[in-house]
């Protein structure tokens, strides 16, 4: 790889030569260049430089850093107007002096002089310009690139991210289903206990099939939630009741919902919102077409988010699950590019007592 | 190329290594007069030299002439500040044209040779017609006390050497086959030259340098 200085300088290099054969073409006054032509033509870029890379070096970093082109014009003005006076005065009078062997006259007027000072800085000033375009454009090429493989990488990361919720959904849910079967044992209801294990274990193998799946069907889903609610109502025995509708006209089959979305909603309104509530309660599970969603509703009418909270002293003690779920149902959006909604409602009477929670996870048709 | 060359010939049979231009020094912004100019002259090796204003010379032109020419007002007022010289040499008579220049505090006289005729007064080599391009020659003036002056004429060897070493940065043509050198700089350039190196002593050392005494 070639040293970026290096490249510089040479690319300067190869402008000024170029340059100094097209002016020696222009200045010769023979059919071709002789020693006199050379020497001028040398002594003309001596004055040409100074104002070029005064405006390459200084004035144009300068004029990108403030944006003062009014500053700008002036000065570059002013470093013609200098140096054009400077060289009609040189060839005019001073070459006697520094140069006493060779005769010289200055063979353009200051108009002239300054039309070649302004034509070389326009033209240092295009490549410089064009060259910063291109460094710009490849930086922002490299940027693009970079920037693509960092959403990959945070994708990938999301991803990630969502599959460890999944793996801890899992173990939780497992977690509270054997807490259940344990208190059932410990009730001694033994024959309750079995056919729990039986739809615990139906229930298992639905979730190891869905194990390494980003998304179900809803139609599983509901299955899933069918039979947990079947577990919990048999472990609350008489404690809640609960209602599933589900509108037929629905092809649930082709809405796909993140494993295990809904289910922990409904634990939530079974232990914080029905169990904490003394004489029992009622969980109606419906599932609606709106505006061409599905809208799926877990409407409990137990003691309500605050009280709940109350119960739990505080935040530390939210469903699990639920937070989880949210980020999920957030992870999902983002890296499938969905728009699946939750909303929670607080439900309360005319007095403003807490009569329940209603949980509405809205979902498009198709998605 | 052979024009110049035959005119630069005739200025050398008068005036050899005097330096030829193609163009004159001579424009209507620089050229000037001085009384002190036209009278009878003699040089030193007992030549005489008539220099009359030229509208006080044969030169002066009628009014169909001008008409003809469709001259302007700046061209007839350039015209009128020219000197006719006129000399003999060789059993040959010299008309030449010059004109006074003022650069720096420094007189220059530009030279164009005009007409050479022969004892039968018939045009032994005219420019008249302009059947060649005139080239002309420069020398610096020189005051002197007791109505004297000194032309030196420009070193053209010294100054062909110069540029043709390529030392100086003047247009100029050269023939190499018939060693014959032409500066071909415009008169502002000449003007320009002079200005910087009209006092060089190294651009007239070994020239042509001509004393006159005004003849009483």
């Amino acid at each position: 790889m070639i040293n970026k200085p290096l490249l510089r300088a040479a690319q300067h290099i190869l402008f000024w030569i170029v340059s100094f054969y097209i002016f020696l073409y222009i200045f010769k006054i023979g059919n071709k260049p002789g020693k006199i032509d050379y020497v001028y033509t040398i002594l003309f870029h001596f004055f040409i430089l100074p104002p070029v890379y005064i405006n390459l070096v200084w004035l144009l970093p300068r004029l990108r850093r403030t944006n003062f082109w009014l500053g700008y014009f002036l000065i570059n003005i002013s470093l013609i107007c200098l140096f054009s006076w400077l060289n009609l005065k040189f060839f005019s009078d001073w070459s006697n002096t520094v140069l006493p062997g060779y005769f010289f006259i200055s063979y353009f007027n200051f108009f002239q002089v300054t039309l070649f000072f302004v034509v070389y800085l326009a033209i240092s000033s295009l490549l410089k310009l064009s060259k910063s375009w291109f460094v710009v454009n490849s930086l922002q090429k490299e940027l693009l690139v970079v920037e693509k493989e960092k959403a990959a990488r945070e994708k990938e990361l999301l991803e990630l991210e969502a599959k460890a919720l999944r793996a801890q959904m899992n173990p939780h849910f497992i977690f509270n289903c054997l807490n259940s079967i344990k208190s059932l044992m410990q009730e001694r209801e033994m024959d309750k206990g079995v056919t729990y294990l039986t739809m615990f274990s139906k229930l298992i193998r639905t979730l190891f099939n869905n194990a390494d799946k980003k998304e179900i069907s809803l139609y599983d889903e509901i299955e899933t939630c069918k039979l947990y609610l079947q577990l919990e109502s048999m472990r609350f025995d008489s404690k809640f009741s609960y209602a599933v509708n589900v509108d037929e006209k629905i092809d649930l089959k082709s809405v796909q919902v993140p494993a295990l979305i809904i289910q922990p909603f409904i634990e939530n309104a079974i232990w914080h919102g029905i169990i904490p509530k003394a004489n029992g309660g009622h969980i109606d599970f419906l599932v609606n077409q709106k505006n061409g969603s599905v809208e799926v509703i877990i409407d409990d009418d137990g003691v309500g988010q605050e009280a709940s909270l109350q119960n739990k002293a505080g935040l530390a003690h939210q469903s699990k699950g639920l937070h989880l779920t949210q980020s999920r149902l957030e992870l999902n959006n983002l890296l499938q590019k969905k728009n699946a909604q939750l909303e929670i409602i607080d439900k309360k009477n005319d007095n403003q007592k807490a009569t329940g929670t209603k949980v509405i996870l809205t979902f498009n048709q198709g998605e | 190329m052979r024009a110049f060359f035959f005119a630069g010939v005739l200025l050398l049979l008068t005036l050899s290594s005097c330096v030829t231009t193609l163009q004159s020094l001579l424009t209507q912004d620089n050229i000037v007069t001085d009384d002190r100019v036209a009278g009878q002259w003699v040089s030193n090796d007992s030549k005489s030299f008539l220099v009359q204003k030229i509208m006080d010379s044969k030169f002066k032109p009628t009014i169909e002439e001008l008409d003809r020419h469709d001259y302007t007002k700046a061209d007839s007022l350039f015209f009128t500040k020219l000197y006719a010289i006129s000399f003999r040499e060789n059993n040959l008579d010299y008309v030449w044209l010059c004109g006074l220049v003022r650069i720096k505090d420094q007189y220059y006289l530009n030279f164009e040779p005009r007409e050479c005729l022969n004892d039968l007064k018939k045009e032994s080599y005219t420019l008249e017609g302009q059947k060649f391009f005139t080239t002309f020659t420069i020398a610096k003036l020189e005051w002197k006390v007791n109505n004297g002056l000194s032309l030196h004429f420009l070193n053209g060897d010294r100054i062909k050497k110069i540029i043709l070493n390529g030392n100086a940065r003047i247009s100029h043509e050269y023939d190499p086959l018939f060693d014959t050198f032409v500066i071909t700089a415009s008169s502002k350039e000449l003007e320009q030259f002079l200005e910087k190196y009209g006092n060089n002593e190294s651009l007239y050392d070994g020239g042509l340098t001509l004393n006159f005494v005004r003849k009483k």
